[in-house]
């Protein structure tokens, strides 16, 4: 196991070469405006409320974590739309017409959306508790909901960000972020409710939380209790974990083996 | 060492190159040349492993650029034909980004400006540059780091007249300090034919023949054509007969046509210079050989 362990993390480590970690730099110097502003100002809602209204409750919380992860998601779409949009104007070809091979390229997009949301997430949502009530960071509530919504965070940009580069264009991705977020959720709900309506199938609410938990691990988790349990996290840990790992071995052999600029 | 083996490349059902064949030789200046839309854009992106071939060989320096395109693109700088640059950056925060992508240092980024006149503009917004500053800069952008080879898509596409003649200049004392094997692809044949040593010539997706400028040119049978304005044409006629690259002086009235062989353009222009105002007031390029050597080409 820690063979394994030390094996993938050479391979990281061997991937994210000096120039992927260059460009990735580059990257978020260029949306330095973006990570800030959005993803403070969607981190901060929820730890003003939590230092104001200590305990929190549950209800009033639910509605919060609703609203931000619905909003960290569309700001990850908006970085993938921006990674389409890079493709589709052909400012990618400046990139790679230098040493930077396609999987390098591809995967500082990747890391600069992911760990740049979700360190910027993490640290809007704690250092704020921190001060005010550091107490808070205890309490296992609070904590299982930042980790719920950080899941969901990686789940979201992986992705998105893999999608803005197999679908290429800036309308694709929107049009794959609206559908993925907004109409597939609702689409599904419909379908298993006429299909439960003529005796097709019996649908029971673990059969609609399950299917929606593939487009919002932590929110479903979240609506299931009202509280995140270690189950429910370790759920979400096995959907995010498995989603990601093949989408990113499928979108790393699409742009390593048919990519073209 | 640049080769192409009976590359096929296809988007969809459209061949964009059918079994293309040719190489160019180290330290050569080729031109790629063909109308838009015959395949010399898709020729370089594929030599840049940009873009996988259906079918054939490909050889850059004893390296496949579809399976080793970042050993490739170490040492081949490339200049697209309508780059895009990233908004909000200035110049020099675009070149010290492409620098650390090939490993260059600052030195270079400054030594490369300077080569190419940009030393002055690297603290501007990339959007405020002209189309000749811009096409300078992405001249910088395939500098930088020193390539052996340097693929140029249409360099002077979209500029003024002033501005193509600055960036062929710029290529050619390029070709003279690094040494470097270029391919300029280009429609625009009388600018290319005053660079180049070799050529590729393509015509719908098909390499139609290859080679040096005087293999092609005597295989063509292509010339020169020079209007030389004169006073005193007989006098002049006489003087150019004897010349040995001048293949046929023909009187016009105000001026004389001489056809010469291709290679020989920059003498012809110095002896014409010394001839004087009173013998040759003026000269102008009537035909380019190159157009000569593609029409024949394309029609055998």
């Amino acid at each position: 196991m820690r063979g394994l362990l030390q094996h993938s993390l050479e391979k990281i480590a061997w991937r994210l070469s000096p120039r992927a970690i260059a460009h990735m730099s580059y990257i978020v110097n260029r949306n330095s405006g973006i990570y800030l502003g959005t993803g403070l100002g969607a981190a901060l809602p929820l730890a003003i409320f939590m230092t104001l209204v200590y305990p929190p409750e549950l209800e009033i919380l639910l509605v919060l974590v609703l609203f931000m992860s619905f909003l960290v998601s569309i700001l990850v779409g908006f970085m993938a739309s921006q990674a389409a949009g890079e493709l589709e104007s052909g400012e990618t070809l400046l990139y790679l017409s230098t040493p930077l091979s396609k999987s390098e390229y591809y995967y500082s997009w990747i890391f600069s959306t992911t760990i740049m949301f979700t360190a910027i997430y993490t640290l809007g949502f704690a250092v704020p508790l921190l001060i005010v009530a550091p107490r808070a960071l205890a309490v296992w509530e609070i904590v299982s909901i930042l980790v719920a919504v950080i899941g969901q965070l990686i789940y979201h940009s992986v992705i998105f960000s893999s999608a803005a580069l197999v679908l290429k264009t800036r309308t694709r991705i929107i049009g794959l972020i609206i559908g993925f977020l907004l109409v597939l959720p609702i689409a599904t709900v419909v379908t298993l409710a006429v299909l439960d309506a003529i005796d097709v199938i019996d649908v029971t609410s673990d059969t609609v939380e399950m299917t929606l938990m593939a487009y919002y691990p932590a929110l479903v988790l979240f609506l299931e209790d009202a509280i995140v349990t270690w189950e429910g996290l370790l759920k979400e840990v096995v959907l995010v974990s498995v989603v990601s790992a093949v989408t990113l071995a499928v979108s790393r052999w699409y742009v390593r083996n048919r990519m073209e600029v | 060492m640049i080769v192409f083996k009976g590359v096929t490349k296809r988007f969809k059902r459209t061949a964009a190159l059918h079994d293309a064949s040719f190489r160019v030789e180290k330290g050569s200046m080729a031109g790629l040349i063909g109308p838009n839309g015959s395949g010399k854009t898709t020729s370089l992106k594929l030599m840049l492993g940009l873009l996988r071939r259906d079918s054939g060989e490909i050889e850059i320096l004893g390296h496949d650029p579809w399976m080793e395109g970042e050993v490739v693109r170490a040492f081949t700088g490339f200049l697209p034909e309508s780059p895009i640059y990233p908004r909000n950056i200035r110049v020099s925060q675009l070149l010290g980004h492409v620098a650390r992508l090939k490993y260059a240092s600052r030195f270079d980024v400054s030594r490369i400006a300077r080569l190419v006149g940009i030393e002055r503009y690297m603290e501007h917004q990339v959007s405020a540059l002209s189309r000749g500053y811009l096409q300078r800069l992405g001249l910088a952008i395939a500098l930088l780091g020193d390539p052996e080879i340097l693929l140029l898509d249409e360099p002077t596409a979209n500029l003024d007249p002033k501005a193509r003649i600055e960036i062929l200049r710029l290529v050619s004392i390029l070709k003279r300090d690094l040494g470097a094997t270029i391919i300029i692809s280009s429609h625009i044949l009388p600018e290319l034919q005053q660079v180049i040593d070799s050529a590729i010539l393509i015509a719908r997706g098909k390499v139609v023949d290859y080679g040096s400028i005087d293999y092609l040119a005597s295989k063509y049978g292509a010339r020169i054509v020079y209007a030389v304005y004169t006073r005193n044409p007989r006098t002049l006629m006489k003087r150019l007969v004897d010349v040995d690259y001048v293949r046929g002086v023909v009187e016009r009235g105000e001026y004389v046509e001489v056809h010469i062989d291709p290679l020989a353009g920059e003498e012809f222009l110095r002896l014409v210079d010394s001839l004087g105002g009173d013998l040759a007031s003026r000269v102008e390029v009537r035909s380019g050989y190159l157009g000569e050597i593609y029409e024949r080409a394309i029609a055998t």
